[in-house]
């Protein structure tokens, strides 16, 4: 929003020598934020006013004039202009080298040079209103002509003297971030900002002009509401002897300044009330409606309605329109209609200010998508109150610009709703409360003139304060205690306030062991095994679902995703793993990366009762399961290597973990998107955590992924339970040297490790490990076969082995894994 | 010296001492000149061809050059050595060394745990709420009117089926984070202090400065008397744990409903050190986070009562930090899931 500093002005006299960055940071602490000050009158430096002494003819061009200007130095500048209207004895603005103008044809200014033109001297440049960014202002000069300033009033005619001085443009315009204005309707005009500003500044507030309204007369004009809650006030006034030219120039100014294009007197005035008070207002064209009666009610469907921005909208039984007994005029609060507009010919109107229910206007204004001035004032909840001072500054203006026009009738209805809601609320707050939530001592008489200034009226009880809320901040953000410290300590001023840190209480320290866990398992991951932790969405990608086999009719969904393919919520963290692998095998062979995030689910009975214990699930939220799970990848060259190194990378990560009763086991029956016979369940304590292995392969062919070697973990964290009290037992030192003995072992296909070690393991007592080394098939190993090489860790822990106690030991191994599982030594 | 012969072995030995330039020669040498079937052994042999009465002398001459052969001998097998040390290692030290592992977390994450490691110092707890939550907790207990826009606008993720209901039956991906803390409360009794860091979901058009899903931090302190001013040492300690060295603060008035009063909280802005520049608009300040003491009615909605407790909230975007932290110019790297892009963080 925009803010004159003239027009706030009128209603507030700042502080001598208050700069505009000082008022734009007190206005950002103590009420609403400002983006920008801009300062109007930069962009008529070096324009001044001339008077057009003499024009003759350019020697070398026909279309071109040399005039000479009095600039009021007593000595006459010579200036090049080819526009028909230049003539002797006019005043006009000329720009001097160095000024801004925008030539034809540009959009952005550009500095002016003395120049010569056709061999004569140019010492700047009589201006056209758009090459100085008065179009709007001075619409009526045509193509090539010069603005003429010759018969405006309000001119001072001060040759020489700058041209925002003279036509009152010097001014800077506050820029308002809207945002900050949400909660605050009576911030939506100059005088608001202005009351805002007397309170920071401790200044008087000037009283809003006024005159009164007429008296009633139903044969005149009468009004009827039959819209329940949605229209609590209307204020109509009949108006004659109204010429609708245009407004007074000191007016268009201020509009203009603040972005509105200025039209006629009958809407400049709307308008200007509108940004003066924040109170929106509309006209009527008296000829153009049928009987006396204006009525507010709900449209009956399909009633048409051609609005003023040359729109035709078709309502609905729950917009509440204004209308003359036979058809809508406009649509309540946010346009008006187009047939009874007011232009060059009227001279009786009907003037509306009127109270409507800012949900009933934001609800209309989203339908229709016509978001306007008026609307968006009328969301934020004006007051009632505001009717009336609004309607007696229309009027004031109005018989101040044209003394001669009428006021011939009111009728002012108020609903049956309008009186509970214009009753003042009052807040009783204790002088203790307000300086305790603040953490500073403010004298009672500070607090007291603090909110004097923002129009409560205050009443003292000993230190109790008992306040009435003035009409305008009722509607918005002020109705408990709470409200009032705020209102103090922001004209306090935050930056007033001396730092108090709370005072400590020493009552336990903080052992969150989940929250340990998961931050071990991601340091693990990360720092030592070397994965990436990357985010995704929650949602996910249909055709991933499909191919990780997770797709089910009663999977949970968006009703507004962020795509038709991302309508699904994810129930596992696998497809976007398998996304996350699809994206970086365009640029990657191998990597490795997790993430831990939750899924959704719909919880069944037994998930029910633990999630009932989880804090705050309640009513339909019990219903679902949300547990946090981890997920990732290891892609690799080979099938092989992605297999073993995530396997590895987990038996790394299980062992450091404060977990008791690991186990990884191949998978009986394992989840959709792992392939048959390389994949694993993983069980802690003896329940079932999560799997891994090798990503299925016609999960892979959808997705393109055959080539590479993937492997895919798993696991829900909310299963993990993490037991800080679980401590490594220290074995003391061997005394004698261990002694290590490789073997190469031929063995069925059939034969499996995890027997092959736990038959070494027991076969003698001086093995102390037995260690995988290498699987091998070959050529020298016959069909149906395989070789594994292994290493014995041999000790006696009482003396050092002999050669033949090692070979002994080991033949025995030899032995025993002959008798149990059929494997030889490997000779060749 | 009398003897010639022992004369002429000092000579000739010292000579060959000088020439030889390897330790195997030397080695060869010593064998040569001490062996057993030495040089110096068979000059020794002389012995039994001089007079008795000059044996003696003949004896401690042989001994006086056995000495300085010896001497000179050790004396050019640390030069020898030394020479041999100098020579230096002919592999290439710019070569890289042998890679460990380098993974990373992510740089959200990471942010993340230095700030609960600062807050955990200063005893918070760190809490977790869930991320599918519902207009109940998110909203109504929130202070949020019953008609507020936020509610009705699409740029919250409502789970399909229930965007027609009302409160607890209607449920959504979290558009923020405040609604944990009313958990938090209703199982908690105060005093307490906590940080609840997490994604949360809105549903608006994406660009490198707009994300769908975003990580927030947000914390909490309720004890008997939380003064205004108290809130800064949350702000502070986020910005310093971030910034790494203390930054200046302000606050100022903001609207938020679900604090009375809120509060905007600006840091000085770190590219032009709070004099003005195009980063923050001129004014020296840049908005980091919304703040205030918890409003009456979400205190009630909590279990708490707002006559007998204070407390001040905060809340911040990591994603926006981090983005500044480490020059990230498009927020939607943070969940490419793209490799390139993390492995900077390795």
């Amino acid at each position: 929003m925009k803010l004159s500093l003239n027009w706030l002005s009128d209603f507030v006299s700042l502080p001598e020598g208050l700069s505009n960055k000082q008022l734009a940071y007190d206005l950002t602490m103590s009420t609403v934020e400002v983006e920008d000050m801009i300062d109007l009158g930069a962009a008529f430096k070096d324009i001044v006013l001339a008077k057009v002494l003499e024009v003759a003819q350019h020697p070398n061009a026909e279309r071109l004039k040399v005039c000479q200007l009095d600039t009021g130095t007593g000595e006459a500048s010579e200036v090049v202009c080819g526009a028909e209207n230049v003539r002797a004895g006019i005043l006009v603005a000329l720009a001097k080298p160095g000024a801004l103008v925008t030539g034809k044809g540009a959009t952005e200014p550009t500095r002016l040079k003395a120049s010569k033109i056709r061999g004569v001297t140019s010492n700047g440049m009589i201006c056209a209103a758009d090459e100085i960014g008065l179009a709007e202002l001075f619409p009526h000069t045509g193509e090539r002509g010069i603005l003429e300033l010759s018969n405006l009033e309000g001119v001072s005619a001060q040759l020489g003297a700058g041209l925002a001085e003279c036509l009152g443009l010097a001014d800077t315009i506050i820029e308002i971030d809207n945002k900050s204005l949400t909660n605050r309707p009576d911030l939506w005009g100059h005088y608001g900002v202005a009351r805002e500003l007397a309170a920071i500044y401790r200044q008087e507030l000037k009283p809003l002009p006024r005159l009164e309204l007429p008296a009633e007369n139903s044969k005149l004009l009468s009004v009827r509401i039959d819209a329940g809650r949605e229209c609590l006030r209307y204020q109509g006034v009949l108006l004659d002897g109204i010429e609708n030219s245009q407004s007074p120039f000191w007016m268009q100014r201020r509009l203009s300044s603040v972005g509105q294009r200025p039209i006629n007197l009958l809407v400049d005035l709307t308008n200007y009330v509108l940004f003066a008070t924040g109170q929106p207002l509309h006209v009527f064209d008296r000829k153009k409606l049928s009987g006396s009666t204006i009525y507010v009610r709900n449209a009956a469907p399909g009633e048409q309605l051609a609005l003023l921005d040359d729109t035709q909208i078709e309502l609905g039984s729950n917009d509440i329109v204004i209308a003359d007994e036979r058809s809508p005029h406009a649509l309540a609060g946010v346009m008006g209609g187009e047939n009874s507009a007011a232009d060059s010919d009227t001279t009786t109107v009907v003037l509306e200010i009127a109270s409507f229910n800012g949900a009933m206007v934001r609800g209309a204004a989203g339908r229709h998508g016509k978001r306007t001035e008026s609307s968006v004032r009328f969301e934020k909840c004006i007051d009632i109150a505001r009717v009336d001072l609004a309607a007696e500054y229309y009027l004031h203006l109005l018989r101040q610009i044209q003394p001669n026009s009428g006021l011939l009738a009111a009728s002012n209805v108020a609903s049956e709703y309008a009186n509970a809601s214009e009753a003042g609320s009052r807040i009783k707050v204790s002088h203790d409360f307000i300086v305790s939530r603040i953490g500073q001592q403010i004298a009672q008489s500070d607090i007291k003139s603090i909110l004097g200034s923002l129009g409560f009226a205050v009443e003292m009880t000993g230190s109790d304060f008992a306040l009435t809320v003035p009409s305008w901040r009722a509607t918005g953000d002020v109705s408990i205690k709470d409200d009032i410290v705020e209102e103090v300590a922001r004209l306090y001023g935050y930056d007033n306030l001396v730092f108090s840190p709370p005072s400590v209480v020493l009552e336990r320290a903080v052992l969150q062991p989940r929250v340990e866990l998961e931050k071990e398992i991601k340091r693990i991951l990360s720092f030592r095994l070397g994965m990436h932790e990357v985010f995704s969405y929650p949602w996910i990608e249909s055709r991933y679902n499909e191919a990780a086999g997770l797709s089910q009719a009663d999977e949970l969904k968006l009703a507004d995703p962020p795509a038709e393919s991302q309508a699904a919520i994810q129930s596992s963290l696998i497809p976007n793993m398998l996304l996350g692998v699809k994206v970086n095998l365009r640029h990657i062979q191998r990597f490795s990366l997790y993430e831990v995030a939750s899924v959704f689910r719909l919880a069944d009975a037994k998930d029910l009762s633990q999630s009932a214990q989880k804090s705050g699930y309640t009513g339909v939220e019990a219903r679902f399961n949300q547990p946090k799970m981890i997920s990732g990848a290891v892609v690799e060259n080979s099938f092989e290597e992605a297999f073993f190194g995530l396997k590895g990378a987990l038996e790394s990560l299980f062992a450091q973990l404060p977990l008791a009763g690991v186990e990884f086991l191949a998978a009986a029956e394992a989840p959709e998107w792992l392939a048959e016979g390389a994949a694993m369940v993983v069980r802690v304590a003896g329940s079932e955590i999560g799997h891994f292995g090798l990503v299925n392969k016609r999960t892979a062919r959808l997705l393109g992924l055959e080539r590479a070697g993937v492997a895919l973990f798993e696991f829900c964290l909310d299963l993990l339970k993490p037991d800080p009290s679980l401590a490594r037992t220290y074995q003391p030192l061997h005394q004698f040297p261990v002694v290590d003995f490789d073997l190469a072992l031929l063995c069925d296909e059939s034969c499996k490790w995890q027997s092959i070690e736990k038959v070494a393991r027991g076969a003698h007592r001086y093995v102390q490990a037995v260690s995988f080394l290498e699987e091998y098939r070959g050529s020298q190993i016959p069909e149906g076969k395989k070789s594994i090489s292994l290493k014995l860790t041999l000790l006696d822990p009482s003396a050092t082995l002999t050669s033949e106690q090692i070979e002994s030991s080991t033949k025995k191994v030899i032995a025993r894994l002959g008798a149990e599982l059929g494997v030889e030594l490997r000779t060749q | 010296m009398n003897n010639s012969k022992l004369n002429d072995l000092l000579a000739e030995y010292r000579t060959k001492l000088l020439a030889i330039s390897q330790l195997q020669q030397l080695r060869d040498l010593e064998i040569e000149l001490f062996g057993k079937k030495g040089a110096l052994q068979a000059a020794l042999k002389a012995i039994k061809d001089v007079p008795v009465e000059e044996r003696k002398s003949f004896g401690q001459e042989a001994n006086a050059v056995k000495e300085q052969l010896t001497v000179l001998l050790e004396q050019r097998r640390q030069a020898l050595l030394e020479e041999a040390e100098r020579v230096p290692y002919s592999f290439d030290i710019t070569r890289p060394g042998v890679a460990g592992s380098r993974g990373s977390l992510h740089p959200i994450t990471a942010m993340q745990y230095k700030l609960d490691d600062a807050f955990r110092s200063l005893g918070f707890e760190v809490y977790e709420g869930p991320e599918l939550s519902s207009e109940a907790y998110d909203f109504d207990c929130l202070n949020f009117v019953a008609d507020h826009p936020a509610r009705e606008s699409m740029d919250t993720f409502w789970l399909a089926g229930t965007e027609d209901r009302r409160g607890g039956e209607r449920l959504s991906l979290r558009p923020h984070l405040t609604g944990a803390s009313v958990r938090y409360m209703q199982t908690h009794t105060p005093p307490f202090r906590f940080v609840y860091p997490g994604r949360v979901y809105r549903n608006e058009s994406t660009d490198a400065s707009h994300e769908r899903a975003f990580y927030q931090y947000e914390a909490l302190i309720v004890d008997r008397a939380v003064s205004f001013s108290a809130g800064k040492l949350l702000v502070n300690t986020i910005l310093e744990t971030v910034f790494g060295k203390p930054i200046k603060t302000r606050m100022r008035s903001g609207f938020f409903p679900f604090v009375e009063p809120g509060f905007e909280i600006d840091m000085e802005c770190q590219v032009c050190g709070g004099s003005g520049c195009s980063v923050c608009g001129q004014s020296g300040w840049v908005e980091m986070m919304p703040g205030g003491p918890p409003h009456p009615n979400v205190f009630r909605a909590g279990g708490i009562d707002p006559e007998q407790w204070q407390g001040f909230y905060i809340n911040i975007g990591l994603d926006r930090l981090v983005m500044m932290r480490h020059n990230v110019n498009d927020i939607r790297l943070f969940r490419s899931m793209d490799l390139r892009f993390f492995q900077q963080f390795a």
